[in-house]
């Protein structure tokens, strides 16, 4: 997907929102959008997605795109279930694997038992887990994130990391605003902020923290699959016996890389997680 | 194609589980009640429904299009582009129109009375009136539907006005001389005082034509005012 010289305001006179911003984001990257409240991130992502014109310059899109807005409404007189699957046929999909794919992603939420429920009765973090599905089950080229994680429960947004590292993994172009600074580090390819004069510019990611104690988690994946390529903190691997591994990361992002391996794909059993030993 | 299938159902579906379709739909029997009495000669009844289908059938086009909130309309058009999410809203419209055209001739020969008026020079078959009233009555539909695309967003941006242009547009689709609802409502009158009926099947490809033209200029332009 790719952005160039691309210029947003609204109406003649208005201020420009954005201005001159360039963004190429490739298959595979995962790209972070920051920048203050009203600073124009918002409008990046919707003109990313076709949903606004650009003033100036042109959005290239290679294919279909996924988009999760910022506050769903329940006012949708769906339930889940048949909105995901209203909705993955607009995708493309056929109704079968709308369906499939719908129960999968309700599961990995955590809310198939209230699929049947009208949106409208839904709790605002169950909607919003509602508005993430809706975006997931395309498996799409282009996935658009902003600010999805606003809401959700501390599972929900681990399992939302997951799925957006997975769609990266997969040859997915993934652009998202979020608020925590700390969303997805050590995985996001690169950083852009939204200037006050509508600019955008590239962020140098701070260094990892270095240095301090190195924790290794040994892991055995049942299936023999490969872990995925991201991981938070790019821990070091080491192959053990068999389908077991170890993954050895400064402790800043063990907990972090601890999380992605229980709710990601592919299914994991810890066997062990310790400090480094010949440290202090 | 596909896409456009799946958003004209997602629309209708909107329009049922929202209950959008009902107002319109009130609007229809209650005029319906009053402008026709059982035993009424079924040729002018016919004429009278399919004129009362214009503005009805451009409300349906502005209930389907505000039943979504801007939220959700913009997952779709991510996904589909704002063309064809225009598109799919305008086609569940006119289903919506065209199911109660449908739904209006059947009613009106079960309850009418005699084909043409009393004093009529012919004497026509029922199937022939049916023929040119369901004819008529879909000619209606599209251009109520007509109307409704040209009143609305994208065309339309300030809602308030948006209902006057929807009037106004509906009322301009009856009277005006040239509108082929005009010519196929006064034909179906016409026919009901003289008895000679005739399906107006130049009307409707007219009004097909329109529709189609303009239907698709409209959705062009919401791809390139989206908002």
């Amino acid at each position: 997907m790719e952005l160039t010289a691309v210029g947003k305001r609204y109406g003649r006179g208005g201020r420009w929102i954005l201005r001159g911003v360039h963004l190429a984001v490739g298959p595979g990257e995962l790209v972070r959008i920051a920048g203050a409240n009203g600073s124009g991130k918002s409008t990046l992502l919707r003109l990313a997605a076709g949903i606004e014109r650009p003033s100036t310059g042109r959005v290239a899109r290679p294919g279909p795109v996924a988009y999760v807005p910022e506050r769903f409404p329940p006012a949708l007189p769906f339930d889940a279930a048949s909105y995901l699957l209203r909705v993955g046929r607009v995708h493309g999909l056929s109704a079968e694997a709308a369906r499939r794919r719908a129960g999968w992603w309700l599961e990995r939420f955590g809310i198939a038992d209230r699929a049947g429920t009208p949106l409208s009765r839904l709790s605002k973090g169950t909607c919003q887990k509602v508005a993430v599905a809706q975006a997931l089950i395309a498996e799409p080229r282009v996935l658009l994130l902003d600010e999805a994680w606003t809401g959700l429960d501390p599972q929900a947004r681990a399992v939302l990391d997951e799925a957006a590292a997975e769609r990266a993994a997969r040859g997915g172009a993934v652009l998202f605003v979020d608020h925590d600074p700390t969303r997805l580090a050590g995985r996001t390819g690169a950083v852009y902020r939204v200037g006050a004069d509508g600019g955008l510019r590239a962020v140098e990611q701070e260094a990892r923290p270095e240095g301090g104690p190195v924790m290794e988690i040994e892991v055995d994946v049942p299936d023999g699959s490969p872990l995925p390529e991201r991981l938070p903190g790019a821990p070091e691997r080491a192959a053990l016996g068999g389908t077991a591994v170890r993954l050895a990361v400064s402790r800043a992002h063990s907990d972090a890389l601890l999380r992605s391996l229980l709710v990601g794909r592919p299914a994991v059993r810890v066997l062990a997680v310790r400090r480094r030993e010949g440290e202090r | 194609m596909r896409l456009v299938g799946a958003l004209t159902r997602y629309h209708l579906e909107l329009l049922v589980r929202s209950h959008a379709w009902l107002p319109p739909f009130l609007a229809f029997a209650l005029l319906m009640v009053i402008g026709v009495q059982p035993g009424d000669p079924l040729l002018g009844g016919l004429g009278f429904g399919a004129g009362v289908l214009v503005p009805v059938s451009a409300w349906y086009v502005r209930a389907a299009l505000n039943a979504e909130p801007p939220a959700s309309r913009a997952c779709l058009v991510a996904a589909a582009g704002a063309p064809r999410v225009h598109l799919g809203a305008l086609l569940a419209a006119l289903t919506a129109g065209l199911l109660l055209a449908a739904g209006e001739v059947a009613a009106l020969w079960g309850l009418s009375g005699a084909v043409a008026n009393t004093g009529a020079g012919h004497a026509p078959g029922v199937g022939e009136a049916l023929t040119a009233g369901l004819a008529t009555s879909v000619v209606c539909v599209l251009a109520g539907v007509l109307a409704g695309a040209l009143g609305n967003r994208p065309v339309l941006l300030r809602s308030p006005y948006g209902i006057l242009a929807t009037l106004g547009l509906s009322a301009g689709a009856l009277v005006l001389p040239g509108s082929p609802a005009n010519a196929a409502v006064r034909d179906l009158v016409t026919a009901a005082r003289t008895g000679l009926v005739a399906a107006p099947w130049a009307e409707l490809l007219l009004a097909l034509a329109l529709l189609g033209l303009l239907g698709a200029a409209v959705a062009a332009l919401a791809g390139r005012r989206p908002e």
